[in-house]
């Protein structure tokens, strides 16, 4: 028979001088590292987390996207003959102006400046349609009307009868279309009769483009208000996915190690609470690193699209959100590990998380309704559950003083600690236990290993 | 080199180890036999520290074993247990390194024990694509990987089909005869008889017999004798002071009322022919755990 495995080559007594007593923070990242590489391998992880960033680079970039499209279609426009050619580049022209004051009115509101210019109006008219002309002359009836039926124009301008201009279209004409051309036409006979009384081309059209005038709004509204709502109920949300998603996390990874028995050997290596630490690490880590991965990528998209609103508020409350969702996660994270260690089975684990769940999901659901500064969500800010909803949106908006976050902050390790302590006496206490579900007070009670750390 | 003194643990008010003392030498492949629910994996936790003891003391080398002594033990639990779905060498490398191993140290000590394993081409694999019997080798590769100055083993055997429980036995004495003290668990007597040097048997919570096994037999060694002859036994039913438990044919099962008369009888059976068989019955491990387990 082979053998197995070779006879030790030294005596038990010589002490290996490769060998050592790992110090309790060596032990520590050795359990974090692991876990960390474990889910990195996960492909359920992978996919959920590229799913997420999909999904937040999608909902910074996708509005933006639409809503230009939305403000400023594009048009095009089959013409036959001079006169109609003349009406509809005046309408491109008219067209493309009120776009470039369009966006610089969206300028200034970015930078905050109050005082903005009107909307070009027309006398008698809505304002000015922003929309981006194209003008396409072409030869007669026949060739304008394949060309509507082929949707390659919008519309076409020919010529009547009369003299007069008729705008075609195929089953409609676009309003913006349409009042464009309506204000070119009504603006070539003003200036026809301008010149007519004697006034000059310069003057008529001087006459016909007088500036509207400056709005200036004596209280306006915080110039970011829509977008600070929008990116605190995001913050919220993200807290409460990725808590909940690593909480769960935590506390099934904790189960695999009951499940697989492999808590034993575990336990047999390792003091029980460096390998808590570890987990709870670990997960930490992986939670903090996906979180900053989407707000950088909300950063990213946001830059892209040239919201530069949305970039100085995540500049501005992006690391207050992550600072706080380390503290909020971490307090938590050992009471997930604990949650888990009372159950042996992944089957338990919905009703031993039961509490974790409510502890997540009812300050997310208070924190959706409180979304208004004020009494409410002053006091949100500091109670530790849903400080890390709440505190970012106030400092957002510029709602907290510079010492608030700190204080708030400082209730939420005192919890953690408090939480740490309990947590990992119950972790200790079921961690070992083979029962199906391991009640809090046996738990509490239960049957510790043998104490000690690594130093010892 | 391991010794435990007078160790007590109860669960729920239920005493389950009641003063458990015994000794595990160097190089002494000690079995540990005893019912189920006897205690004996209480007692390996307890060892191991998995476990703290009530009352009583694990010594190693005459010191009360601290964390520093117990990592360098090696142990397999009762209940199997690795990563599923880790890759095995990793899985080793980790397992090296809480117990103190450099990276460098437990990579190689990974491989070298993987090659001897016939693993090799399997290290990147998961341990849940390998079969169970190589999933059983990773296991006892775990309990290996910091080249432990002391064994403990919750029934290594179980579950083992016969070659491997050949490959067990020989990983076993390898390392007692390199001056391990190893420590096992097993419900199979027969296998405990044939390997072990020493045994401690417990029931209920207490040693009830502990000891080299050559000298646990020998010592309940009653006064049976069997003898064989070319002849037919039956004469000896009319030798007085032996009583004849069964005789068929030459072969006879005899109980001496003196066993110290026994050069005498073989005397007279000398004169009668030829004695092919005489000696005393020593009884197996099996009856004296019946005996003294109940």
């Amino acid at each position: 028979m082979t053998q197995l495995i070779d006879a030790p080559k030294k005596t038990p007594d010589a002490e290996d001088i490769e060998s050592r007593q790992p110090s309790a923070l060596e032990v520590v990242r050795l359990v974090a590292a692991r876990e960390i590489s474990a889910k990195l391998r996960d492909k359920t992880f992978i996919i959920s987390t590229a799913v997420l960033l999909l999904i937040v680079g999608g909902s910074v970039i996708v509005p933006l996207i639409l809503s230009r499209d939305a403000d400023q279609p594009k048009l095009t426009i089959a013409v036959i003959g001079a006169p109609a050619r003349a009406v509809a580049e005046s309408a491109r022209a008219a067209g493309a102006e009120a776009i470039r004051q369009d966006d610089e009115r969206k300028k200034r509101a970015d930078e905050g400046d109050v005082t903005q210019p009107g909307p070009a109006v027309r006398p008698g008219e809505s304002p000015v349609p922003t929309a981006r002309l194209t003008v396409r002359p072409v030869a007669d009836l026949t060739a304008a009307e394949s060309l509507l039926r082929s949707k390659d124009v919008d519309a076409a301008l020919v010529p009547t009868a009369n003299g007069a201009l008729s705008l075609v279209g195929l089953t409609e004409v676009d309003d913006d279309l349409s009042q464009l051309i309506a204000i070119s036409v009504q603006s070539e006979s003003l200036t026809t009769a301008l010149q007519a009384g004697g006034a000059s081309a310069q003057e008529a059209q001087r006459l016909l483009n007088a500036p509207p005038p400056v709005v200036r709004r004596l209280d306006p509204p915080s110039p970011n208000a829509d977008w600070s709502f929008a990116l605190g109920f995001a913050f919220a949300a993200l807290f409460f996915i990725t808590s909940f998603g690593f909480g769960l996390m935590i506390a099934q990874s904790v189960v695999e190690e009951k499940q697989s028995r492999v808590v034993e050997l575990l336990v047999a290596a390792v003091p029980v609470r460096l390998l808590l630490l570890g987990k709870v690490a670990g997960s930490s880590l992986l939670a903090l690193g996906q979180v900053a991965l989407l707000l950088a990528v909300g950063l990213a998209g946001a830059s892209v699209g040239g919201q530069s609103t949305v970039v100085t508020l995540l500049l501005h409350s992006g690391g207050w959100f992550l600072a706080f969702f380390a503290l909020g996660f971490t307090m938590l994270a050992c009471v997930w590990a604990a949650t888990g260690a009372l159950t042996s089975r992944q089957e338990d684990l919905q009703a031993t998380t039961l509490p974790m769940q409510a502890l997540i999901m009812i300050p997310f659901f208070i924190s959706v309704y409180v979304t208004e500064p004020g009494r409410w969500m002053t006091i949100l800010s500091y109670v530790p559950f849903s400080a890390p909803l709440t505190m970012p949106r106030r400092l957002m908006v510029g709602d907290a003083a510079w010492w608030e976050p700190l204080l708030s902050a400082l209730g939420m390790a005192a919890t953690g600690a408090i939480l740490v302590v309990i947590a990992t006496r119950l972790y200790e206490g079921a961690l070992l236990r083979t029962a199906s579900r391991t009640s809090l007070r046996t738990a509490w009670l239960g049957n510790r290993p043998v104490s000690g750390t690594a130093a010892e | 080199m391991l010794e435990l003194d007078d160790v007590s643990r109860s669960f729920d008010r239920r005493k389950v180890l009641n003063g458990i003392s015994f000794t595990v030498g160097a190089g002494r492949l000690t079995g540990f036999v005893g019912s189920n629910g006897a205690g004996k994996t209480t007692t390996m936790r307890i060892v191991l520290g998995v476990l703290a003891a009530d009352s009583g003391q694990v010594l190693w080398r005459g010191a009360p074993a601290d964390r520093a002594a117990r990592r360098r033990f090696g142990y397999m639990p009762e209940e199997r247990g690795l990563y599923p779905k880790m890759r095995i060498k990793d899985q080793l490398v980790y397992f090296g390194r809480l117990y103190g191993l450099s990276p460098a140290r437990a990579a190689a000590q990974a491989d070298a024990l993987l090659g001897r394993l016939q693993l090799t081409d399997r290290a990147g694999d998961r341990l849940d694509a390998l079969s169970l019997g190589n999933q059983q080798r990773v296991q006892v590769a775990a309990a290996l990987v910091h080249d432990p100055v002391l064994l403990v083993l919750d029934e290594p055997f179980s579950g083992l089909d016969p070659t491997a429980v050949d490959v067990m036995t020989a990983l076993l004495r390898d390392h007692a005869a390199a001056g391990v003290p190893v420590l096992f668990s097993s419900h199979q007597l027969d296998l405990v008889e044939r390997i072990c040097d020493d045994l401690v048997i417990i029931a209920d919570g207490g040693v009830v017999a502990a000891g080299p096994v050559a000298q646990l037999r020998a010592d309940r060694a009653g006064a049976q004798y069997r003898m064989v002859l070319d002849d037919d036994a039956g004469w000896l039913r009319d030798v007085p002071n032996v009583q004849v438990l069964d005789v068929d044919g030459p072969r006879a099962l005899l109980e001496l009322a003196d066993p110290s008369a026994d050069q005498q009888l073989l005397g007279r059976a000398l004169e009668r022919g030829p004695v092919r068989e005489f000696s005393r019955v020593i009884p197996a491990l099996a009856d004296i755990y019946r005996e003294v387990a109940r």
